[in-house]
C-alpha cells in the first residue's frame, strides 16, 4: 500500500466519480497491490471519519455524506468476491457469528466490514442488517443458534436499546457470547453498563476472540 | 474532579406514606450532575421522571436522601432559603408553561425578578428585552400570552427561565406539544443558552431526536437508574 494510492481512491471519493472509485479499488485488490484488511482500515475507514465538508450549508454535507456512503457501499460489496477467494484456503474456525445493528441504527459500514473480518478469520458469519428490533434479533439466534453475536453501534443514544437487546439475548440464550463493536462504545462508562463478552475496538483482534476470554 | 454541580444521594420517594396506599415511585437514587452539561432523561410514562425533577428543583422533598447544590445540602434549608436558592439558581420549564395567560410576554419574562426584587429598574427592562430578543419574540413582547401560540408561549417560557441568570435549568417535556420544525428550534435555543452562558441542563424528553443530540441520557425504569451513557 503506498501512500499515493490512498491520495487517489480519496480523489475519485471526492469527485464522487462512482465508477472510478470502484474501478480503481477492484484494481488494487485484483492485482494485489492490496487486501481486503488494509482495504477496510486503511482506505475506508479513514475515508469516511475524515469526511469533511466544506459547505456552509450543513444540509448539503449530510448529501454528501451519504453520497460517499454509497460509494463505498458498492466498493464492499465487490469486495466480497475476493473474501469468497481467500475464504477457499482459510482453515475453518468452528464458530458461528450474527453480526447485526439494533433497533434505531442505520450505520452499517462497520457492520459488513466486521463481518467480512469474521469470515477471514475462518467464521461462519453472517450480516443481518441495519435497524434490527430486539425482538427480530432474537428470532435470528433462536434460528442460526451462532456461537457469537456481534452488535455494531455509532449512535450513543442506542445504547439504551443496545442495553435491553443484550439483557434479552442473555437471559434466553445464557451461553451466547457477545461481542460489541463501533463507536458508541468508546467510553468506558458505556461498555461497564453492557453485558458483553468482547469489546473490538480494531478489527484485527478478532482473531484474539477464538483464543478465548479477553474480557 | 470538581464538585459536582447538583449530587442526589440515595433519594427515595413515596407519596402519601401515611396512608393505606403509599405510593413508593423513587428507589435509591445516585446521581451527578457537572456544571454545563447537558442531561436528558427519559423513560416511560409514570416511570417516576417528573417526581424527580421536582426534587432536583426542591420543589418537593424526597422522602429519604440527600440533594446538594454547588455543594451545599439542602435538607437543612427553610423554606425561605429554598425558595431563594430556587429563584436565584434555577429556572424551571414545563410543559404546559403556566404563563399568566392576561399579562404580556414581557411582563411574564419580568415575573422571576419581580418576585426576588421589589423594585422593576430598567435594567432588569432591558435584560427582559434581551431575552425575548434572543428567542426570537421582539415583535410579540406586548402581546397578552394567551394570544400567542404554543411555540411561542414556549419560547417565553424558556425566556422567563433565564430571567435570573440560574445555574441550572430544569425542564420537563419543553417540547412536548409541538411540531419537529419548532421542536428543533427550541433544542437549538436551549443548546444556545447551555453555550453560551454554561447553563447546566437538565430535560425530560420523550422525543428522541432531542435525546440523542444531549450529552448524556439517563432512564428511569420503574423509580430506578437503568441506564446512564455519556456522549
Ligand atoms: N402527587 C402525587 N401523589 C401520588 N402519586 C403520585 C403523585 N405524583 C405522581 N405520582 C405517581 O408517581 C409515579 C411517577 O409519576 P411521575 O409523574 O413522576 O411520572 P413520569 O415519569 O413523569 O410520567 P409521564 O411521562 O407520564 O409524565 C406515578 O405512578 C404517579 O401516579
Ligand atoms: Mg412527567
Amino acid at each position: 500500500m503506498s501512500k499515493s494510492h490512498y491520495d487517489t481512491f480519496i480523489r475519485h471519493l471526492d469527485e464522487e466519480d462512482k465508477e472510478a472509485a470502484v474501478r480503481y479499488a477492484w484494481n488494487l485488490l485484483d492485482k494485489g497491490d492490496l487486501s481486503v484488511e488494509k482495504l477496510y482500515l486503511d482506505f475506508i475507514k479513514p475515508s469516511l471519519n475524515n469526511f469533511s465538508c466544506t459547505h456552509e450549508d450543513k444540509d448539503i454535507c449530510i448529501w454528501k455524506e451519504h453520497r460517499r456512503t454509497s460509494i463505498i457501499r458498492t466498493i464492499l460489496e465487490i469486495s466480497y468476491f475476493f473474501v469468497m477467494k481467500r475464504r477457499q484456503n482459510i482453515p475453518k474456525a468452528g464458530q458461528s457469528v450474527l453480526v447485526v445493528c439494533p433497533e434505531e441504527e442505520y450505520h452499517e459500514i462497520g457492520a459488513i466490514i466486521a463481518t467480512h473480518f469474521f469470515t477471514l478469520n475462518g467464521y461462519d458469519a453472517s450480516y443481518i442488517g441495519a435497524n434490527t428490533p430486539k425482538e427480530q434479533i432474537t428470532k435470528a439466534v433462536q434460528t442460526f443458534k451462532p456461537d457469537l453475536l456481534a452488535l455494531s453501534v455509532t449512535n450513543y443514544y442506542n445504547l439504551v436499546t443496545t442495553k435491553k437487546t443484550i439483557n434479552a439475548l442473555k437471559d434466553a440464550y445464557p451461553k451466547l457470547k457477545i461481542v460489541i463493536g463501533g463507536s458508541a462504545f468508546h467510553s468506558l462508562n458505556a461498555r461497564n453498563q453492557l453485558d458483553h463478552d468482547f469489546y473490538i475496538d480494531d478489527l484485527n483482534k478478532i482473531k484474539t476472540i477464538l483464543g478465548g476470554s479477553q474480557r | 474532579m470538581a464538585e459536582p454541580l447538583i449530587r442526589l444521594k440515595n433519594i427515595n420517594k413515596t407519596y402519601n406514606p401515611d396512608s393505606d396506599f403509599p405510593t413508593k415511585v423513587l428507589f435509591d437514587i445516585n446521581l451527578d450532575f457537572n456544571r454545563g452539561s447537558f442531561s436528558s432523561i427519559i423513560g416511560q410514562s409514570g416511570s417516576g421522571k417528573s417526581t424527580l425533577l421536582n426534587i432536583l428543583g426542591t420543589l418537593d422533598r424526597p422522602t429519604s436522601g440527600t440533594i446538594s447544590i454547588n455543594g451545599k445540602d439542602t435538607a437543612s434549608m427553610s423554606k425561605n432559603e429554598l425558595s431563594s436558592l430556587r429563584n436565584k439558581t434555577i429556572g424551571f420549564i414545563f410543559q404546559f408553561h403556566y404563563l399568566l395567560p392576561e399579562f404580556t410576554a414581557l411582563e411574564n419574562v419580568l415575573m422571576p425578578h419581580q418576585i426576588s426584587k421589589e423594585q422593576t429598574d430598567a435594567e432588569a427592562y432591558k435584560h427582559a428585552e434581551e431575552l425575548l430578543d434572543f428567542v426570537g419574540l421582539t415583535k410579540f413582547k406586548d402581546n397578552p400570552a394567551n394570544e400567542m401560540s404554543g411555540g411561542q408561549q414556549q419560547r417565553v417560557a424558556i425566556a422567563r427561565s433565564l430571567m435570573n441568570n440560574p445555574d441550572i435549568i430544569l425542564a420537563d417535556e419543553p417540547t412536548g406539544n409541538l411540531d419537529s420544525d419548532t421542536t428543533e428550534t427550541i433544542y437549538k435555543l436551549l443548546r444556545d443558552v447551555n453555550k453560551t452562558y454554561d447553563t447546566t441542563f437538565i430535560v425530560i424528553t420523550h422525543d428522541r431526536k432531542i435525546a440523542e443530540k444531549t450529552d448524556r441520557v439517563i432512564e428511569l425504569k420503574d423509580g430506578r437508574v437503568d441506564s446512564d451513557f455519556t456522549k
